[in-house]
């Protein structure tokens, strides 16, 4: 009888464990990555890190009279979680949503300081997209399927719930209207300024990256695999064309031509297409899914794979070089900064690493406890 | 593996369901409902076992070697394993089909966690999950059609613990796992099987087991996603049907507490 009563406690306590290994709040995401063309900033999991982009050094202040990395929080707390790219207004603040379930406010943040400058603790579900600033309006997408608009002191401007589901893209703007994709197929055309919604297309499946705009043509993948070109004026289809596998990153755009990496179960295919017709120039296969979008410089174009390949080609789809992490997922677009290549690793001993534009290591950071 | 037998399966057979009533939490309900169905014969042969044990515990050969052996545990171990192969009784069969629904709640909780994906991580998993065949039972379960998923049942949305808030008040009260907590309370309750002697280890473990359930599923459901309480809920539920059914439940030991209460004895299954 007692080994049954020693059994049954194990049983119960292996159960908890279970179920906390397998799915405890907070759910995790990729991280999310953004610059001000000097910094770094990164959003990976408990704390926004602040990161000198030419050393990967962490950003340290003078706080209370004690050298303190410049992070937020500055203490770590269990309440918060960060995935969404920080959207940084120009003027030393970071906008940036919780992800945590248990309380999910969007903050606005002193990235001198690490001082919550105002916070918005509205809405009814967890932030898992950027937020994206134009003139002096903020527009944050939130778990709650509302997009909210806010003035820089953090004064609600207008809300529009758009969605039953979470918003996880993030807004982007031709500098006059605000073009927003949800994961129930929609494309929706607002006005910034009071939020209506000027047109809406609804496309074939849910859409995971934000559109790309290049003259007045938004640029968006599906899960189903289409690629399409919207007219940003009135929504109306221009051209699609259906790729294998499904498109979850941002197109990216340069020299007359789209790139794209799709998800084809576990493997993955890279697209060149013709930014006009839509029509596929090149492709390469990928042994690893291509969630992440990819990076257009003028020579090459930079993408990363699920299976951990950092790969660069020319623009004609010829290997320039490559890095891998064999143990690690990359999901995270990579960042351009300066003359500095930035990639998120996930699971990785470092949180990011930097490379020269030939693909030489230049730094790697790993936060200090 | 783990994913192809058990968390796939599930998932598909949660969004199939899903396609065909549009409710998210009614496909939990009925899912759940079937895998008590399914487990039936497990858990009708766990009753089974338990009274099986119970009648042996209250023999009195049973207990004459536990007075004779006391004090040699060699011995009286060979003593009760002669008397278990006797009687053809497994002393382990009373525990080991909860072992074995033991992965099907874990698999169970992560096709909840997964269909609902709460963040673009999560549903790379699903969308690699589903069956493409899935589609040819019918359109409403193409990928397409599915997604996204909508959580969101009565007040509560599916993928996230649960609270209501009351104006006025600093706190979310959980609704869902007090409902669990009292279901899980009146189900160890009824179903308990009573002891011959209200004192010994059985009824004081019964006793532990009918606090310690409820806590441990209440602990769950306020911290994790509310689909997993309206599991529990509806589990726990079937459950008192299913013991009904079999005539196992023991309404006298609902609001009987402590181990002196003298426990009244067994109804005798008709079936």
């Amino acid at each position: 009888m007692k080994f049954n009563r020693l059994f049954l406690f194990a049983l119960l306590a292996a159960l908890t464990l279970a179920l906390s290994a397998c799915g405890a709040p907070p759910a995790t995401n990729w991280p999310g990555i953004s610059t001000d063309g000097e910094l770094i900033y990164l959003a990976s999991s408990s704390h926004v890190y602040i990161v000198q982009a030419q050393s990967g050094t962490e950003v340290t202040a003078n706080l209370s009279g004690k050298i303190t990395p410049l992070r937020f929080p500055l203490e770590t707390n269990a309440n918060m979680s960060f995935y969404a790219p920080p959207a940084l207004t120009g003027d030393g603040s970071m906008v940036i949503g919780s992800a945590a379930s248990a309380s999910h406010a969007l903050y606005a943040v002193d990235t001198a300081t690490g001082n919550i400058q105002w916070s918005f603790e509205d809405s009814q579900k967890p932030w898992l997209g950027g937020a994206f600033i134009l003139d002096d309006a903020i527009f944050a997408p939130s778990g709650d399927g509302t997009l909210y608009a806010f003035d820089r002191s953090g004064s609600k401007r207008w809300e529009k719930t758009l969605s039953q589901h979470a918003l996880w893209t993030k807004p982007v703007s031709d500098g006059k209207y605000i073009y927003l994709a949800t994961l129930d197929h929609m494309l929706y055309c607002l006005d910034p300024n009071s939020g209506n919604i000027l047109w809406s297309q609804e496309l074939d499946n849910g859409i995971i990256g934000s559109p790309t705009i290049v003259e007045d043509v938004l640029y968006v993948g599906t899960l189903y695999g289409n690629l399409y070109a919207i007219d940003s004026a009135n929504g109306s289809q221009i051209w699609v064309q259906k790729l294998e596998g499904s498109i979850w990153g941002t197109p990216g755009f340069g020299n007359g031509s789209l790139y794209v990496g799709t998800v084809f179960e576990k493997a993955g295919k890279f697209y060149a297409l013709d930014v006009a017709t839509g029509a596929i120039k090149w492709f390469k296969d990928e042994e690893g899914s291509i969630v992440a979008g990819p990076l257009v410089l003028d020579e090459q174009v930079i993408y990363v794979t699920e299976q951990g390949r950092v790969q660069s080609l020319d623009l004609s789809g010829a290997p320039k070089w490559q890095d891998n992490f064999e143990k690690n997922k990359i999901f995270t677009t990579p960042l351009l900064v300066q003359d500095t290549i930035v990639v998120a690793p996930m699971g990785s001993q470092f949180l990011m690493v930097a490379y020269d534009l030939n693909g030489a290591q230049k730094w790697t950071f790993t936060p200090a406890k | 593996m783990w994913d192809l037998l058990i968390v796939n399966p599930f998932t598909n057979i949660l969004l199939l369901i899903y396609a065909f009533v549009g409710d998210f939490g009614v496909s939990i309900i009925l899912f759940t409902i079937l895998i008590r169905i399914a487990t039936h014969p497990i858990m009708a042969k766990q009753i089974k076992s338990g009274a099986a044990m119970q009648e042996l515990m209250a023999s009195e050969e049973w207990k004459k070697i536990q007075e004779k052996y006391k004090n040699d545990k060699e011995k009286l171990a060979q003593e009760q394993m002669r008397i278990y192969q006797e009687r053809g009784i497994n002393p382990f069969g009373s525990c080991l089909p909860t072992l074995i629904q033991f992965p099907i709640l874990i698999g169970f909780y992560q096709s909840i966690v997964r269909a609902i994906s709460a963040t673009p991580m999560q549903m790379i998993d699903l969308v690699r999950g589903i069956y493409p065949w899935l589609e040819n039972i019918t359109p409403k379960a193409s990928l397409s059609a599915l997604i996204p998923i909508n959580s969101q049942f009565l007040w509560m949305d599916l993928g996230q613990p649960e609270r209501v808030i009351i104006p006025g008040l600093a706190f979310g009260i959980p609704v869902l796992a007090i409902i669990v907590g009292l279901t899980t309370f009146i189900q160890t309750k009824l179903t308990m099987t009573p002891s011959a002697s209200p004192n010994d280890q059985t009824a004081m473990m019964n006793q532990q087991m009918s606090i310690m359930m409820p806590l441990m599923l209440f602990y769950f459901s306020l911290n994790f996603a509310s689909g997993l309480a309206v599991y529990f809920i509806t589990s726990n539920l079937v459950g008192i049907l299913q013991y009904a059914a079999l005539g196992k439940v023991n309404w006298n030991n609902l609001f009987a507490f402590g181990p002196k209460q003298p426990a009244p004895p067994a109804k005798k299954s008709s079936k």
